[in-house]
């Protein structure tokens, strides 16, 4: 069931309803369980059967970790390799079969391995990370272990956050569910509008953006530097419009219901200083899931430079692997490693420098230090979207050699993109300095306000193709 | 509360139901109405064409009605397909009568309906020409739901009740964005006229059911021809994971039946597009799909007019409307080098 579908809907309002109908919490809980279990069914019924085996798979090595103190240890690698071996299976064996396979063909051997038909389980990214988190936050004894299988069973399956993010953190959303949350119509309000938000995002910007972004990299060869730069430049707020929207959706449906969901995204494209500071605003989730349990642990208690500076590295490596079994990912997430390396590496330097020349609040400088971020995302992203790493490569080349021939008539003939751009650059810009006062003091009628032009805005301007949120192939 | 009621009162209310209305007043797909297919009819049965039709009318209410007028009648060449078989009309085939009941995104579940509707109305017939494209037949991922609009006819084949449904398709339709957006876009329709040209400037629904284009998507630059082959895929290529074995099944029940009824089965396996063919051919649906037919064909003695793109029938660019639609001169190119040789 997308999001973006009349079936939503009808199926959430319902499920608010009679949520908030129940009096018992128990109950609430029961029926909250259900509705996720009928949520991801709707999508294929039999990989529902995946979700409970890494609900109970995690639930069990919880509690051995818990009970079992010498064998902790045990458990939590039990866990850890049944779940990534589930997520091995249906999203990357076929992939690696296929490398093997290529590497011992250029070896001179050869070998065939059978090609698994299986349809990647929507979601199985984030719902394992999320459960494997869980595993070793009990295993660090940052929580305890929950005893009730159906509470963990929702904090694992939550319709909200199930598909596509944030991959919530055991520490904030478990203990929700023992909250008794009543109605609250401000709250309400604040939900629904960043509900609206999310689409918004998806059905305005993702889902006009994409046309043109795809219009140019799915026929890379021949296209002038100009076209490429600007489509890679749209696919940049295409993949925020699609990944912030569904988050947003996410938390506002959450919010409605009373639970507190962390952000995920905060302004990362227009405002970061440093692709430093982009990791910190997007897909904060799983940048920091990826950090805790990832880059903290190999790091250490290390105080080499350099030994950080391959951690960071290998950080974003790994992650490249999360979001697919393609190279792109990997190398994508490996030119952000790379930079990242550099930030580690010129960060005492720049930081003497601001202090010298007193720039540390000059807006010049602040703006300069944004647009070069923006450029240096925008570069490592063209792999995230091409189609395979020769296209990526000649983007690049052509970005680097070829970028005036062309520019000026496709900006002319996307000005409307344009236009869409500087209306979220506006909104964003209004949040990111607190230019909002105004909501606050006139809560009500500025709501209404925002949530017609919001409306309005994706009835006459959304994409209703029914176009997929883009992190379903995760 | 009160705030809540009231935000929702001030937001929803007043958009959804502004929405609503023009999607029920403009209506541009006649779903509420059926004003034009009334005028087509009544063209059609005074052996006349129509042209100026609006894009969007309700094609598959306009066949029922067209086989209803043409009750007891009977045809050489029965077409069942969609769009990419539209054009087929009387004097492509020589000496040979044809009732075309191609209907928009039309799928196996359609052809079915429709051939119980034929039944119904003793419709007779020697040949059928069956839109044999894969993804309209066996994609189980592709939920069309268009077909039930004559849900009871799709069952009658089966001879079964239609499942008990609750239809919310109208009321979706109602409060529906997207069919908001081509209200709006509505252009000011022209009065259909009828005339004995079988193409005009505007879209031209002829008395055998076929259909030619208006002028402005016939005559298109191939640029955007290419481009649209280039960047857009129908629905049905999506998922097209796996071959339905339950729409095979069908597909078999169909073919039996009507070999039972004394006709017999033409598969028309048009080219498409060059560029979007190289997009499609490794949908792994497609080739599976591809192959079934052509076995399907070899082991029925089902002779296959077209061979998609694998035939040697020199199809190029310039023979496409669009990503999947080929041309009248090349539909007829096609029929005439499989049938009138």
């Amino acid at each position: 069931m997308l999001f973006n579908s009349f079936g939503f809907l009808i199926f959430f309002p319902l499920v608010v309803i009679i949520y908030f109908s129940i009096r018992s919490n128990k109950w609430r809980n029961l029926f909250l369980l259900a509705a996720s279990y009928y949520f991801y069914m709707c999508w294929k019924p039999i990989y529902v059967l995946l979700l409970l085996t890494s609900t109970a798979v995690t639930y069990l090595a919880a509690l051995g970790i818990e009970k079992h103190k010498n064998k902790k240890k045990s458990f939590l690698v039990a866990s850890l390799i049944i779940n990534l071996a589930i997520l091995f299976f249906f999203k990357y064996f076929n992939w690696a079969a296929e490398n093997v396979v290529s590497l011992l063909s250029a070896l001179g051997l050869r070998m065939s391995v059978p090609e698994l038909d299986v349809l990647l389980p929507v979601g199985i990214s984030f719902y394992i990370f999320q459960a494997l988190g869980y595993s070793i936050d009990v295993y660090r004894g940052t929580i305890k272990a929950e005893r009730n299988f159906f509470i963990y069973a929702l904090f694992v399956s939550f319709f909200p956050q199930l598909v596509a993010g944030p991959i919530e953190r055991s520490t904030n959303l478990l203990r929700q569910f023992y909250e008794k949350h009543h109605f609250d119509g401000e709250r309400a309000i604040k939900g629904i509008q960043l509900m609206l938000w999310g689409f918004f995002l998806k059905l305005v910007i993702a889902d006009n953006f994409a046309y043109y972004t795809d219009l140019i990299y799915n026929n890379i060869e021949g296209q002038s530097g100009g076209k490429i730069f600007i489509a890679s430049v749209f696919f940049c707020f295409q993949l925020y419009g699609d990944f912030a929207g569904y988050s947003y959706i996410a938390i506002g449906a959450a919010k409605i219901m009373g639970f507190k969901l962390m952000d995920n995204f905060v302004r990362p494209y227009f405002f970061s200083t440093s692709v430093q500071d982009f990791w910190k605003r997007n897909h904060i989730s799983l940048t920091t899931w990826f950090m805790d349990y990832v880059y903290y642990p190999m790091v250490g208690s290390s105080i080499n430079l350099y030994w950080w500076c391959f951690c960071i590295f290998f950080t974003f490596f790994l992650s490249g692997f999360w979001h697919g079994a393609n190279w792109t990912y990997v190398a994508s997430f490996s030119i952000f490693g790379f930079f990242l390396v550099v930030c580690i590496l010129k960060d005492k330097r720049q930081r003497k420098f601001e202090k010298k020349h007193h720039l540390k609040k000059k807006e010049w400088w602040l703006w300069l230090n944004r647009i070069i971020t923006f450029f240096l995302v925008m570069l490592a992203l063209v792999f995230f979207r091409a189609n395979n790493l020769a296209d990526g490569v000649y983007a690049i080349q052509k970005i680097f050699t070829n970028l005036p021939e062309g520019l000026t008539n496709v900006i002319i003939q996307q000005k409307f993109k344009f236009v869409l751009l500087g209306v979220l650059f506006t909104i964003e810009y209004l949040i990111e300095y607190k230019k909002t006062s105004f909501v606050e003091r006139h809560f009500l009628s500025s709501y209404i306000l925002m949530g017609i032009t919001l409306l309005l805005t994706i009835v006459f301007l959304g994409e209703f193709k029914g176009n997929q949120f883009i992190y379903f192939q995760f | 509360m009160k705030k809540f009621l009231l935000y929702i009162a001030c937001v929803f209310i007043p958009v959804l139901t502004g929405v609503a209305i023009t999607n029920y007043v403009v209506d541009p797909g006649e779903v509420y109405s059926s004003q034009s297919v009334d005028k087509i009819i009544n063209g059609n049965s005074k052996n006349l064409n129509v042209t100026n039709v609006p894009d969007n009318i309700s094609d598959r209410e306009y066949k029922k009605r067209l086989c209803e007028l043409y009750r007891g009648k009977s045809f050489d060449y029965l077409v069942l397909g969609h769009s990419r078989s539209l054009s087929i009309s009387t004097g492509m085939i020589p000496n040979s009568s044809i009732l075309n009941l191609w209907v928009t995104n039309g799928t196996l579940e359609d052809y079915v309906a429709f051939y119980e509707i034929c039944k119904e109305n003793n419709i007779s017939y020697k040949h059928v020409l069956l839109c044999a494209d894969p993804p309209s037949l066996f994609n189980a991922n592709y939920d069309n739901k268009k077909w039930m609009t004559f849900s009871d006819y799709y069952y009658k084949f089966f001879d079964k009740e239609k499942p008990f449904n609750i239809d919310f398709s109208l009321f979706e339709n109602l409060f529906s964005f997207s069919y908001f957006q081509v209200a709006l876009k509505d252009e000011e329709k022209k009065e259909m006229t009828y005339v004995t040209d079988p193409i005009n400037d505007g879209n031209t629904y002829r008395n055998d059911g076929s259909r030619s284009y208006k002028k402005e998507w016939r005559d298109k630059p191939q640029k955007e021809t290419d481009k649209l082959a280039q960047t857009e895929k129908p629905p049905m290529f999506s998922d097209f994971n796996d071959l339905s074995e339950k729409r095979m099944k069908i597909f078999d029940s169909l073919i039996n039946a009507i070999y039972k009824n004394g006709a017999d089965v033409l598969f028309f396996c048009p080219p498409y597009h060059p560029i979007f063919y190289e997009r499609i051919k490794n949908i792994k649906g497609m080739q599976d799909g591809i192959k079934y037919i052509e076995k399907y064909s070899n082991d029925n003695h089902i002779r296959m007019i077209g061979h998609f793109n694998e035939g040697n029938e020199g199809f190029t660019n310039f023979d496409f409307y669009d990503q999947v639609h080929p041309r009248r001169e090349a539909v007829e190119k096609l029929l005439n080098l499989y049938l009138n040789k």
